[in-house]
């Protein structure tokens, strides 16, 4: 039986160019795939942490609106709240802080019910919406863009005080 | 004879420099599955703490945002004990790692029933066995529904003994953050007047064994919605 097999080449011959291709193939798809799980579990914890910061800070700028509009003795603060930015105006992003340079935010301040008429407006209320992007790397730091779809949004009414 | 010449070669095992580098080789490989099986290991240990820190501070403050919306009033510059310790609620405009909030418990019409629940924030030492974060402290939320003012509907007339006696009775007690950093760890400033706060800082600093502490800062504002005035 030997001598058939060696007569046949069977056991002289090593890994075919398909068997060593498939085998390669197989370490290569393994490897990429623990790289991958990996890659994947850093992004997930990134976006958490830039999810959690995005949500305490849109809530602090909220916060500190409704304390500057109850708390402030100027009159005229709620009235400026009609339209921040105003209608015409682009948006205004910034960074949310100096060691914050991967999220940006704009705020933005409306009539309810949007786009109303002053007759119909509801002239007391106001409704305050703060809106966190990623910040789009190819546009300048001056004046950042955001970057895909919103990351994070929070909106609330705030009531005239005075 | 030719045949089993041939067939000796096959059987004839491996030589020293094969078995050599053969050991070599499974060494080698046996340090990278090894290596990378104790990188994803503490990779996912220190992923897990700080997930789980995040989660803890998302869950305090949401608990936060709740308390200080719903109250009608923080009870400033009040001195209380809580398990013999004493404590001070910062005055309007100052800072401290203390709060108390008043909120006012509601009929099924919505009417006020002249009742509050009384909802304090406090720093403690840790609860936890680590020697590594021994010296952690913890934010403590406690809370106790159903006490009358000395004066009707009026929740400043709750006085630092009105506070301790809370204590006294049963009172609702959670751990709502741990891993605080013992000094400058946690600050909340009351805005004068006192209608609201600002966390000035949460610091959670976690050490892990042989690995990077697990590092979480997050600070925000919240405003009472439900003060009368």
């Amino acid at each position: 039986m030997i001598k058939r097999l060696l007569d046949k080449k069977i056991l002289l011959t090593g890994m075919t160019l398909a068997e060593v291709m498939v085998a390669i193939a197989i370490l290569s798809v393994m490897m990429f795939s623990i790289a991958g799980a990996i890659s994947l579990v850093f992004k997930a914890n990134r976006y958490d942490r830039d999810l959690t910061t995005s949500i305490t800070f849109s809530q602090d700028v909220l916060e500190q609106i409704r304390t500057v509009v109850s708390e402030t003795a100027e009159p005229g603060v709620f009235d400026k709240l009609l339209y921040i930015p105003p209608p015409s105006a682009t948006p205004t992003y910034r960074f949310l802080a100096l060691d914050i340079q991967n999220l940006i935010y704009n705020v933005e301040c409306m009539p309810v019910p949007p786009g109303s008429d002053p007759n119909t407006r509801l002239n007391d209320i106001r409704q305050v919406k703060v809106t966190v992007w990623y910040y789009n790397q190819a546009s300048s730091k001056n004046n950042p863009q955001p970057s895909g779809v919103k990351l994070y949004q929070i909106s609330t009414y705030i009531r005239r005080r005075n | 004879m030719r045949i089993y010449k041939r067939v000796e070669m096959f059987h004839s095992g491996m030589t020293l420099a094969e078995l050599l580098i053969a050991t070599f080789v499974f060494l080698m490989c046996a340090t990278v599955v090894l290596s990378t099986w104790l990188w994803v290991q503490k990779m996912y240990k220190v992923n897990i703490g700080s997930i789980d820190s995040r989660r803890e501070l998302r869950t305090a403050f949401h608990r936060l945002n709740m308390d200080v919306m719903n109250s009608e009033m923080i009870l400033t510059n009040r001195s209380y004990t809580c398990n013999g310790k004493p404590y001070q609620v910062p005055g309007a405009g100052a800072e401290g790692d203390n709060l108390v909030l008043a909120i006012p418990e509601l009929t099924a019409n919505g009417d006020l029933k002249n009742t509050y629940t009384i909802v304090g924030y406090y720093l403690a030492a840790t609860d936890l066995k680590e020697d590594l974060n021994k010296d952690t402290k913890r934010l403590i939320r406690w809370s106790k529904t159903g006490l009358t003012p000395p004066e009707d509907n009026d929740p400043s007339s709750f006085k630092g003994d009105d506070i301790s006696d809370c204590f006294a009775g049963l009172t609702t007690n959670a751990t709502v953050v741990r891993y605080i950093q013992p000094t400058g760890g946690l600050s909340f400033r009351i805005y004068d007047p006192p209608n609201g706060i600002e966390t000035v800082a949460i610091q959670v600093f976690r050490r892990l064994s042989n690995l990077p502490a697990i590092q979480q800062s997050m600070k925000t504002s919240y405003y009472l919605r439900n003060n009368f005035y």
